[in-house]
């Protein structure tokens, strides 16, 4: 039998979309260096000039270190801890149990966590204000003689991260108590454990890897709180990001601003070490979907009704805030005694909003929009694109995209400033310091989607004839459809909610909904500011409403006959 | 020129492993590789399909060099262990899938598509999920799938691994009557010994990613190249002894105290050995001739026959017998006979 050739061919061609090459490796490169220049030109700001140390160790020495150290700690530990205590009870419901509605409040949950904080602020002043809601309800009890006047201070900044992060606790702590087999809390009982004994030795350490990651993370974000310490701490309250922003645009004082990021950046890689530890082992849960059983009011009486007050509670304290701002929106002149009209909206479109807040509102929601689609457009391309790719150019590449979580986002908007402030437009500077945002977020999201889709498909189809972009097309694309589709809302939600980089960056050329919202809370202009604060619940439903359709749609289609 | 319809050299270096592999199949054939986990039999079945590229070597398919083609222009199908069924396709469309990234026209294709759910009993699942079909009508898509292009050489991975048995004795049937039917040329993986026999016209065994004998069944079976081929495929008993060729007989010394004495068995020069006997192979009645001494340590009734492990000194041997043979018990001193037609050596290493 011939062989066709004797001579052994070299071979040297790849499969043409597997393969790597150097324009990938200059696009990771170039990407980090638009990560990673910023920050060390902060760093090298600090540690570089003259008297550097002595700087540093003047600040770390100084009371307003200690007391702002003490305070952001203490505020952020109190505000995970509580997240997660008032999460838990509902967690259990939601783990444990099938009800009506269950599905449609685990999507509204995700909400809360997509408005910016300053909406938050908005909704703590107009519902838990000296003149809000909570006190007007409290003033029809006489006999309770007491009235809620913390907003501004350590308990109103604590309320506030809690309602920020209570939701979120409480969807993700739900979902790791649904994963737990329930046949673990069987085979505890008929080994002779009572519900207590089973609670404690088998659920709780079960649950304990999400609680410690979920208060880790709810911590970071509490430690690094911006804009709801700007607006409630006053002079007494500040954290680490507040006094940066109040050195760099109160006192012009760059320096100092660069010496205390500096500072915050060691302390934040001191927490997320933490962190990552614990989000190493809380993926450790299993991975169990079971078919839970109905809630009946028939079957479980007490469950229903805990549940039911459960909820009542959950939303008067922690969702009626949103909910304030929503119905205040359509109340003209802020009272609720006036009736239901369009006045509040009415007067976005007057000169004394143009005045206020420095741009008239067309281009305000245009210049939000428009950054936001560029954004999560750009995030979203260059997160898919890294997460698709098969090999890894660099050593320990996820690592240095997830990174930027331990760096705060006033660190960030001033090396942008520092790089290219005098250069570049603002909107570009707001563009770039929220692609850096965003990408940690989106690019594990995607990240995850894409490792959970079997590479055998693509290479069926490979077999099959489809060449790449078929490949991309037909098969890649539908499947990761969904998760593209959220990811792109994330990346919206993000952008829009930010107040930091606009602040730092816009320099009043770029005006977004959240910077409208801080200058009308700044002259007391709340009817404005609560039609505005609607519209964007309102951009944040259209967003999450478009979703839920393109997952449901899916869901569907996959459960067909 | 007598060219075969495929030939494979192809090499690939990974940091802790060396696949080197030679082979040429014919059209039409059903060709095997077996081995252990970890052998290469997949990384062998990737570097056809073009998944992988190999570092040296090439592969020529009915005259056409494939080394350097993207798997998509290869026209080589592969049903995956895993199946890889297009979760967001129907059955249909996935089976239509390969015909539209072709560009057929939708009557052909449409035509194709029924035939082939028809060979495969699937018309009735066509519009179907693919979530919503049992295992075995997983496997069936996935080769109607395969098919639908009309490849040249269909390649399988495993396809039967996630099966009960019941059902893979089934569809093992229905793919040998199909693929004798169409006379597409198949390479299938598999570590299942049993599969590997009755499916293939040839097989290869591969160790260390490389391919230590290949042939028919039989050939294999009867005449392992070494020990390992021998233990992998099917059971064997392999018992050290030395072999001495004295003229007219051959001696064989398996201890101290046994020794056979063969007719002159010419091809083995005098050495060390192991002498190889399948189970089947050994006669307590019936045979005339040298016997060994075995003590009875083990019997199993296994239904159609007795599975019995006897001693020979310090070696165990493991020899299955007819029903026939109903007054033996453990402990029991009896005399085995082997036929000499059947006696291998494999040179010990």
């Amino acid at each position: 039998m011939n062989k066709p050739v004797t001579k052994e061919t070299r071979v040297k061609t790849e499969v043409p979309f597997l393969s790597v090459n150097f324009i990938q490796k200059f696009i990771y490169l170039i990407f980090l260096m638009a990560f990673y220049l910023p920050v060390l030109l902060v760093l090298a700001k600090a540690f570089l000039t003259r008297n550097a140390f002595a700087n540093l160790g003047q600040f770390v020495t100084s009371p307003l270190f200690v007391h702002t150290l003490s305070f952001s700690a203490q505020e952020a530990f109190l505000s995970a801890g509580l997240s997660l205590l008032l999460a838990l009870p509902g967690a259990y419901f939601f783990g444990r149990y099938q009800f009506p509605g269950k599905k449609i409040m685990r999507s509204i949950m995700v909400l809360p966590f997509m408005f910016p904080g300053i909406l938050v602020v908005l909704g703590m002043i107009i519902f838990y204000g000296n003149n809000g809601i909570f006190n007007h309800l409290v003033q029809g009890m006489p006999w309770l003689n007491w009235k809620f006047n913390h907003l501004y201070g350590f308990w109103g900044i604590v309320l506030a991260n809690v309602i920020y992060n209570f939701t979120f606790c409480l969807r993700m702590l739900g979902e790791s108590w649904q994963r737990i087999d329930p046949k673990l809390m069987e085979a505890s009982k008929l080994l002779g454990a009572g519900p207590y004994s089973t609670w404690k030795r088998i659920t709780l350490p079960l649950l304990m890897p999400t609680m410690a990651y979920l208060f880790g993370l709810v911590f970071l974000y509490s430690f690094l709180s911006f804009t709801v310490v700007l607006v409630l701490g006053g002079y007494l309250y500040k954290t680490f990001e507040v006094l940066i922003y109040i050195e760099y645009n109160q006192k012009l004082n760059f320096n100092q601003a660069t010496v205390i990021a500096t500072v915050q950046t060691l302390i934040l890689a001191f927490f997320l070490s933490i962190q990552t530890y614990l989000s190493r082992r809380s993926r450790h849960l299993g991975d169990y979907s079971p078919v839970l059983p109905k809630l009946s009011r028939r079957r479980n009486p007490v469950l229903c009704s805990l549940l039911i007050s459960y909820l009542i509670l959950a939303t008067f304290f922690l969702i009626s805030p949103f909910v304030a701002v929503l119905s205040r929106s359509f109340y003209g002149g802020g009272a609720l005694e006036n009736t239901f009209n369009f006045k509040n909206y009415a007067m976005l479109f007057s000169d004394q909003f143009g005045f206020t807040v420095g741009q008239d509102f067309i281009t305000v929601l245009g210049t939000s929009i428009g950054i936001a689609v560029l954004v999560a457009l750009i995030t979203l391309i260059t997160a898919y694109w890294f997460a698709r790719s098969r090999s890894r150019p660099f050593q320990n590449i996820d690592l240095w995209f997830q990174l930027p979580l331990g760096i705060s986002f006033l660190t960030f908007a001033f090396g942008v400033l520092m790089v290219a402030g005098r250069i570049l437009p603002s909107w570009i500077l707001v563009v770039w310091a929220q692609v850096f945002i965003t990408f940690p977020l989106i690019y594990s999201q995607l990240k995850t989607a894409r490792s959970e889709l079997p590479e055998s498909l693509l290479e069926a189809a490979a077999t099959l004839g489809a060449g790449s972009w078929k490949i991309f097309r037909s098969v890649e694309f539908p499947l990761m459809k969904r998760a593209i589709g959220t990811a792109f809302s994330y990346a919206m939600a993000l952008s829009l909610g930010d107040l930091t980089a606009v602040l730092v960056l816009g320099r009043g050329d770029s005006i977004t909904i959240p910077v409208a919202i801080y200058r009308l809370i700044g002259h007391y202009q709340f009817t404005e500011a609560t039609a505005l604060g609607g519209i964007y619940i309102l951009i944040a439903l259209l967003l999450l409403i478009g979703f839920e359709t393109v997952n449901h749609r899916d869901s569907k289609k996959m459960s067909r006959q | 020129m007598n060219e075969s319809f495929l030939v494979i050299q192809l090499s690939k270096l990974y940091p802790e492993f060396k696949l080197q592999v030679e082979l040429e199949i014919e059209k039409g054939e059903f060709f095997s590789l077996i081995g252990p986990s970890g052998c290469g039999k997949t990384t062998l079945l990737r570097l056809i399909a073009g998944l992988e590229s190999p570092d040296r070597g090439f592969l020529y398919l009915n005259g056409r060099n494939l080394t350097a083609v993207p798997p998509a222009n290869r026209r080589v199908g592969l049903v995956f262990q895993d199946y890889a069924l297009f979760p967001h396709l129907t059955v249909a469309e996935n089976v239509e899938y390969g015909l539209q990234v072709q560009q057929i026209p939708s009557s052909k294709r449409k035509e194709r598509v029924r035939e082939l759910l028809s060979v495969f009993q699937l018309e009735a699942l066509a519009s179907r999920q693919t979530q919503q079909l049992s295992g075995g009508e997983r496997q069936r898509v996935a080769f109607a799938r395969a098919l639908a292009p009309e490849p040249l050489l269909l390649l399988m991975d495993e396809p039967f691994s996630a099966l009960d048995y019941g059902l893979r004795q089934k569809l093992q049937k229905d793919l040998g009557r199909i693929q004798k039917h169409l006379g597409f040329t198949v390479i299938f993986v598999t570590h299942q010994q049993e599969e590997a026999l009755s499916l293939s016209d040839r097989l290869a065994v591969m160790q260390e990613g490389r391919v230590l004998q290949f042939g028919t069944p039989q050939e294999i079976y009867e005449k392992p190249f070494n020990s390992f081929v021998a233990e992998f495929l099917g059971d064997a008993n392999l018992i050290p002894c030395h072999l001495e060729q004295l003229g007219e007989k051959t001696c064989i010394d398996i201890n101290e105290h046994d020794r056979l004495e063969l007719p002159a068995l010419p091809g083995y020069p005098s050495g060390n050995y192991f002498l190889m006997v399948r189970p089947e192979d050994f006669q307590l009645k019936g045979l005339k001739g040298p016997a060994l001494k075995a003590r009875i340590t083990v019997l199993e009734y296994l239904g159609f026959s007795y599975r019995m492990e006897a001693s020979i000194g310090q070696y165990r041997i493991k020899v299955l017998i007819g029903k026939e043979i109903a007054d033996l018990k453990v402990g029991l001193e009896i005399a085995v006979r082997i036929n000499p037609q059947k006696i291998r050596f494999i040179p010990q290493e």
